[in-house]
């Protein structure tokens, strides 16, 4: 088994995540995700699941519309962003559940699907989100409060906490997360 | 004639201020105290006498620094308090809208317009001095106060001319409006859309009966003061057009339009102000609502992809309290080029306290 990272780039961006992260990028082969998808194409999946603390489940989703606001336009001003998040959720979810009922897998990874899934609390559903208007703080909360309300519209068949963040907002939420550009984000070479 | 713009020294909580106006849309906006009502009032109380004053015999006693102050009182109610020193003769009260500090103060206002000018003093000892210029007749000034009037309507106009009311003379002032006779024939040609529009969302006619209003519908006749409350707002506005109170070359002043209304009809009102200002109606608007102030600054952002019968000026003004003491206001083509917006400001306060409670237990 590969050997589990707590520092996972994605797009252009480098998430570090710190201590007591348990932590996995969903899409990889170790994962339930792509039993599923060699029998159903259209499976999609969050970037990272995480445990903090023993304690914490997280499931985090990263987009980085920053350069490409006018493609991305129309996903942040209707629900499309909002229902895209909510169907990797599904989809995840489903990939969680082969993994824990499957009898060629143990280890790390397991238990962290099976901490998601036993999880006391709620499951913390995280849309790491960049985009260029950023630069205006209080009207970029603004919108990303309507992405957080809409996305949990999308989940409300689900007990989950649902957060909306990007980097100009973060206050420690995920903990213990640090995040920095990579070369060729905001959409420059 | 088109108001073009405010200049105030030591006026209310106004230290000195400067507001340039749009010729369509007004939009001030800030936290609760700021004055934004005050600014709204004293424009409406100098076109309202000057109204008068116009009407008024050249002969009469009644000059226009006599009737503007009798408006001021009218319209702001401050107290009666006659302060030492004050003359006997002046009108109670009127001294108190000079920004208050320790003795006497007086304070100046400048109001221009594209056709002429008007300004003059006010001292803290209760006179209206040096009116000087004027302005020329123009469209009527209309207030909508916040509370909505046309449930109050039944016997008010009486009452409030023979008792003594805990109301300004704004809600007497749209009560008489509301009173008129609609005009016959159809509706000015700068407004037509909007009959039809205010017609299909309250699914029928404005009348009056025996001092009470009511909608006229298919499905039957409905008194007004059943209507919900922001239907009735609308209500209001149909019959201000119906009976010509709001013409094209009018003012009108528009206290929190989007007090008890729902967010759909918020957006309506966003484009029936528009609609207004198009047809050459000067609005002056005081909000507190994000969905309001924000569509108003989509339109401006996105002017040119307006349809043409929504195509207006908009500008905006925030009010805050500086550190100083008093009163300062900024103003914008758009919402996002205030530096301070007080609504935006708490929905992000908003947002830092979600993520505060994301994170915990």
């Amino acid at each position: 088994m590969r050997k589990m990272s707590k520092v996972l780039d994605e797009e252009f961006q480098r998430f570090e995540f710190g201590e007591n992260w348990k932590v996995f990028r969903y899409d990889c082969e170790e994962s339930g995700y792509h039993a599923i998808r060699n029998s159903i194409q259209q499976t999609r999946a969050v970037d990272f699941l995480g445990v903090f603390e023993e304690r914490e489940c997280y499931v985090i989703e990263v987009k980085d519309f920053r350069g490409y606001r006018i493609r991305n336009k129309k996903r942040l001003t209707t629900p499309e962003l909002a229902e895209e998040v909510a169907q990797k959720l599904r989809d995840t979810l489903a990939g969680i559940i082969a993994g824990c009922r499957s009898n060629n897998r143990s280890g790390p990874w397991t238990d962290l699907e099976r901490a998601l899934i036993a999880a006391n609390g709620d499951v913390r559903i995280v849309l790491w989100l960049e985009d260029d208007t950023a630069t205006d703080l209080q009207r970029w909360k603004q919108q990303l409060s309507t992405q957080t309300q809409l996305i949990k519209q999308k989940l409300n068949w689900l007990r989950v906490r649902v957060f909306v963040v990007s980097q100009p907002t973060y206050a420690d939420c995920p903990p213990r997360l640090r995040v920095s550009n990579l070369p060729g984000a905001c959409g420059h070479a | 004639m088109k108001l073009t713009s405010l200049d105030l020294e030591r006026f209310c909580a106004f230290k000195r201020t400067s507001l340039p106006f749009s010729p369509g849309i007004n939009v001030l906006i800030g936290a609760n105290g700021t004055g934004k009502s005050h600014l709204m009032k004293l424009l409406y109380s100098i076109l309202k006498a000057n109204e008068k004053a116009e009407k008024n015999d050249p002969h009469s006693p009644n000059t226009l620094t006599t009737l503007l102050a009798q408006k001021l009182v009218a319209v702001f109610r401050p107290d009666s308090m006659r302060p030492e020193g004050a003359p006997k003769d002046e009108l109670g009260g009127l001294g108190r809208l000079v920004f208050r500090k320790k003795g006497r103060n007086s304070g100046h206002v400048k109001l221009a317009s594209d056709a002429g000018k008007l300004q003059f003093t006010l001292t803290s000892l209760g006179r209206l001095k040096n009116l000087e210029d004027a302005l020329p007749s123009g469209g009527a000034a209309l207030f909508i106060p916040s509370r909505e009037a046309l449930a109050m309507y039944e016997g008010f106009v009486g009452n409030y001319e023979k008792r003594v009311l805990s109301f300004d003379e704004t809600y007497y002032d749209i009560c008489v409006a509301l009173s008129s006779s609609p005009v016959r024939g159809p509706w000015p040609k700068e407004f037509s859309g909007l009959n039809t529009e205010l017609e299909t969302e309250l699914g029928g006619r404005v009348h009056e009966a025996g001092g009470r209003f009511y909608v006229y519908s298919s499905d039957g006749v409905i008194e007004a003061h059943l209507l919900a409350e922001g239907l009735r707002k609308l209500a209001s506005l149909f019959r201000l057009l119906q009976n010509q109170s709001l013409t094209s070359n009018g003012f009108l002043f528009w206290d929190e339009p989007e007090a008890n209304l729902n967010p759909r009809l918020v957006t309506l009102i966003s484009r029936i102000l528009r609609r207004l200002a198009n047809a050459g109606v000067q609005v002056f608007v005081t909000t507190h609502d994000y969905l309001l102030s924000s569509e108003l600054s989509l339109a401006a952002e996105y002017a040119r992809q307006s349809p043409e019968d929504l195509r207006c000026e908009i500008r905006f003004f925030c009010a805050s309290r500086s550190a100083g003491g008093g009163v300062e206001i900024e103003s914008a083509a758009t919402l996002p080029q205030l530096s301070g917006n007080p609504i935006l400001k708490e929905f992000a306060a908003h947002y830092d306290r979600e993520q505060s409670l994301f994170k915990g237990q």
